[in-house]
């Protein structure tokens, strides 16, 4: 009897230890790409910085220091807004840019490195090995202006060995020593086969042996280099097709005097599985695809020598890339159960939901991933705007509370869904008079975004690199 | 091209769940009930006995026909603190002023010396919630109004002087209004705009049931008697009811277009639902000497058959929705006095308890139920020659405060609380 009583006891303290277990939020810090720097309608900009699902985490955890490489309006690259529904026209705001950079890129004289540190257009790769220099930015060369203007400085030395190291993403990181940090990244190992239209290993995705040497060397890193800190990795999306960029633009198109006619690809009529990109629409409506004489095909795939992006991604390339999305998300597991103080937060369920409609109501209203009506994504089809990433926050919050105690309090869903985007675009007057065809997402705003998930064609023998060290640590 | 594009995602605007709350059963079916907390069953002793008896008219036989008819006003309130994450930790809120007067009305006619024909109305279930306009629940619900009409025949026959029975059947008949907007965010602005207002009702008394029911009374001696009744459960099918959707203009007239393209604005698309209403049985024990009647109750109620309401636009079947309520059984508990102080005067109390039949995740603005006490006083007077009289009745009901639990299904969290009613109301009866 008495042993049973003090077994229960034990229990009971074993149960209340574990709900008790907290993180420590004192050093926050974000590591990914565009989804974590808060990168929404092809810009980055501070309005929707600080809406990202990592300030608004930070603000929720009372994190004291949490500073991000804020950029003032309209962002960089100048965000899309949308100018008209019907017809339908996305484009780049008409906000200039401050002409003095300093105005512009107001946070970057900040001495410390900054506490969100996800860079638009990175992946694993970059993570490991990517660094910026403010001074290319400042002598006018844009090529690497994401790394320049959020890491700032090639190398530092290890305080430890006295040697320069290079600087990367996950160096600046551990550097700060955080006690939480959560990662995102692994998304631009595949969204640019989303966005060409064309999976192609090597070329449009990351092959899956580097990608697990990359993920490898960002989890390993972390964990063995910050083995009191508790750190949250994020697995990937599962479908292209949940994505709107590639679950937007109908299969068919009505031709007046004609009727609903099937589009049709390079390689023939497409079918009820295929998909066409938001890329497609700009397309269809100068007349491509449409089975009458003379009207070319639309573009299938990524033509390696133009780098003109293809438009239609036929079943088996969306199957391709799911199958790619679960190996990655594999590798992701796989290496997370190697360190006790990795946890995985499963988004992808979360974005399975919307993407089928199914996920929960906020005060009875409903969320989607549906392109401009679903609320969660912006203007390029591709980033969460201000809502989609509080439901980000909400759902990382939730999982913090229940699988690691951390006893957060969640965001207030009312204010973020009454809040809005930062600009109010067209005026929404129907245009009576224009061709229903004419809906399109510009080519401006297309190259826009094509920019930030070009397709990797300079760095198309990067696997052959040299191999990353396992641990970065900068002690 | 753009039309379709559109259409595609439009779907998400398509209608979500249309809620529909329960826990609103009616027990004001006479104000001599009403004042001894309706620990009735076991005395039923005036006309009202066609619902707390039946069983019970067979003793009335040396009344003669007898006729009562009254109303009982129910006036409640409800205040609402939101928690996170919808609508956030310190929003506050509070119901509209409501009053609602189900009304009772019985016709008692021996047709032999042990058998009594009763005809009665009453309305066992009602429901009546309004927030108000700016409410931040407004996309679940803004307003609610059900009232089911009772309009039934019953048979009393005393077997023997101390033993009855009794029985009829009710012929059921609904009336119901819900109002909520639609809200969805608006592309242009990329928050949420009021884009449609519904209205779900029945435009008259056209959706109906049969149901049953049943009782015994039995008169032990020394003043004891035990009384049962049953009344059947039924589904009520909402097939005489349409929706009618306007059109709230968000400033963006191409949005407004799109909105246009999915809801069916310019007509009144028919619904089609089925509730499911519980059963309940009671019984009751109750002595009585000349001066004093005590009485006790216990009840329970079927609830776990209103599990989840399908609405449903057989032209619009995009639009059809089911919601989730997983009620469970409740029970409740009656207790009541009488102090007959003259032959002309009689004075009355009681207490109640009702248990809830709703989990926290069904809590919403269309109903916030909770366990509830009630505390009732009433009177009664009786004129010289016995041929009229009145019963007047009041009582304080106090609901639990209830918390969502971060589980609502709506997404609407929080807790509804000091939730109270202040019941009155009076019965006026003749004896011919």
């Amino acid at each position: 009897m008495k042993k049973l009583i003090l077994s229960t006891t034990m229990a009971a303290l074993l149960v209340s230890a574990s709900a008790m277990a907290q993180v420590d939020f004192s050093r926050y810090v974000a590591l990914g790409d565009s989804l974590t720097a808060g990168y929404v309608g092809g810009g980055l900009m501070d309005y929707y910085q600080n809406r990202s699902y990592p300030a608004r985490l930070a603000e929720q955890a009372g994190v004291g220091t949490f500073e991000m490489p804020l950029i003032s309006p309209p962002g960089l690259a100048p965000v899309l807004v949308l100018q008209s529904l019907s017809p339908l026209v996305i484009d780049t705001t008409d906000v200039a840019p401050p002409a003095d950079p300093f105005e512009y890129f107001y946070n970057v004289t900040l001495e410390a490195p900054y506490q969100n540190l996800a860079i638009p257009g990175s992946n694993t790769y970059d993570m490991l090995f990517t660094t910026g220099n403010i001074l290319n930015l400042i002598a006018g060369n844009q090529d690497n202006v994401m790394h320049d203007l959020i890491l700032r400085t090639p190398q530092v030395e290890d305080p430890t060995t006295g040697e320069m190291v290079d600087y990367t993403a996950l160096v600046a990181a551990i550097s700060q020593q955080p006690t939480f940090v959560t990662v995102w990244i692994g998304s631009n190992d595949y969204l640019s086969a989303v966005i060409t239209a064309t999976p192609l290993d090597g070329v449009t995705m990351t092959p899956i042996p580097a990608f697990e040497q990359y993920m490898t060397g960002v989890i390993g890193g972390l964990a063995t280099s910050l083995p009191n800190a508790q750190i949250v990795v994020f697995n990937l999306f599962g479908d292209a097709r949940w994505v709107p960029f590639a679950a937007s633009v109908p299969n068919s198109v009505d031709v007046p005097g004609v009727g609903t006619v099937t589009l049709v690809g390079e390689d023939g009529e497409l079918t009820s599985g295929d998909r066409l990109t938001l890329a497609a629409a700009d397309l269809i409506a100068q007349g491509y695809g449409v089975p009458i004489p003379g009207a070319p095909p639309l573009p299938e795939n990524l033509d390696i020598a133009t780098g003109a992006p293809g438009v239609i991604l036929r079943e088996a390339e969306l199957d391709a890339i799911a199958d790619r999305a679960a190996a990655y998300n594999q590798i992701i597991d796989g290496l997370a159960g190697q360190f006790s103080n990795v946890h995985v937060f499963d988004f992808n369920s979360y974005f399975a939901q919307l993407a089928a409609g199914a996920y929960r109501s906020f005060g009875g209203v409903e969320l989607s991933a549906d392109f401009l009506v679903g609320g969660i994504f912006s203007y390029d089809g591709v980033h969460p705007q201000n809502v989609g990433q509080a439901v980000v926050a909400y759902e990382l919050i939730n999982y913090l509370n229940t699988e690691l105690g951390a006893g957060l309090d969640q965001i207030d869903m009312q204010e973020v869904l009454n809040e809005g985007g930062w600009q109010t675009g067209g005026s929404g007057v129907a245009c009576v008079t224009c061709d229903p065809k004419d809906a399109r997402m510009t080519r401006g705003a297309f190259a826009q975004l094509y920019e930030l998930f070009a397709p990797d064609l300079a760095r198309r023998w990067r696997q052959h690199r040299p191999e990353p060290q396992a641990s970065v640590a900068v002690d | 091209m753009k039309k379709q594009i559109l259409t595609a995602a439009a779907v998400a605007l398509l209608l979500p769940s249309l809620s529909w709350g329960a826990g609103f059963s009616l027990f004001e079916a006479g104000n001599k009930a009403l004042g001894m907390g309706g620990a009735f069953t076991a005395v039923a002793n005036d006309p009202s006995a066609f619902f707390w008896n039946p069983a019970g008219l067979a003793f009335q036989i040396d009344q003669g026909p007898q006729m009562m008819l009254g109303v009982t006003f129910i006036a409640p309130v409800q205040e609402f603190t939101g928690s996170a994450p919808y609508p956030g930790a310190g929003y506050e809120t509070s119901q509209e002023d409501l009053l609602f007067f189900p009304p009772h009305f019985y016709y008692v006619h021996p047709v032999s010396d042990r058998v009594n024909l009763t005809l009665g109305m009453i309305t066992p279930f009602g429901l009546g919630t309004e927030w108000p306009d700016d409410f931040a629940g407004r996309f679940i619900s803004k307003k609610a109004d059900l009232m089911i009409f009772d309009l039934g025949g019953q048979v009393s026959w005393a077997i023997t002087d101390s033993i009855a029975i009794g029985g009829g059947i009710d012929y059921m008949i609904g009336t119901l209004t819900l109002e909520r907007n639609i809200g969805r965010i608006n592309p242009y602005t990329q928050a949420v705009s009021d884009v449609a207002s519904v209205e779900l009702g029945t435009d008259g008394l056209g959706n109906h049931a049969w149901a049953w029911n049943a009782g015994l009374m039995i008169k032990l001696g020394a003043g004891f008697s035990i009384g049962g009744v049953y009344r059947s459960d039924f589904t009520l099918k909402g097939t005489d009811a349409t929706g009618k959707f306007e059109q709230i203009p968000t400033g963006y007239p191409d949005f407004d277009a799109l909105v246009a393209s999915v809801i069916p604005f310019d007509e009144e698309p028919d619904v089609t639902t089925a509730i499911e209403f519980p059963d309940y049985w009671q019984v009751g024990l109750s002595w009585s000497n000349e001066k004093f009647t005590l009485s006790g109750q216990y009840g329970e109620m079927g609830w776990s058959v209103f599990q989840e309401l399908d609405i449903e636009f057989p032209d619009y079947p995009a639009l059809n929705s089911t919601v989730r309520e997983n009620y469970q059984d409740s029970k409740q508990y009656r207790f009541g006095a009488e102090w007959r102080a003259s032959r002309a005067l009689a004075f009355r109390a009681g207490y109640g308890f009702d248990e809830t039949p709703q989990p926290a995740e069904s809590l919403s603005p269309l109903l916030a139920d909770g366990d509830r006490d009630f505390y009732s006083v009433g009177f009664s007077y009786l004129s010289k020659r016995s041929t009229w009289g009145f019963d007047v009745g009041y009582e304080y009901l106090e609901l639990d405060e209830r918390s969502t639990e971060g589980r609502s299904y709506d997404g609407f969290d929080g807790t509804f609380h000091d939730s109270t009613a202040h019941l009155f109301g009076a019965s006026l009866f003749f004896r011919f």
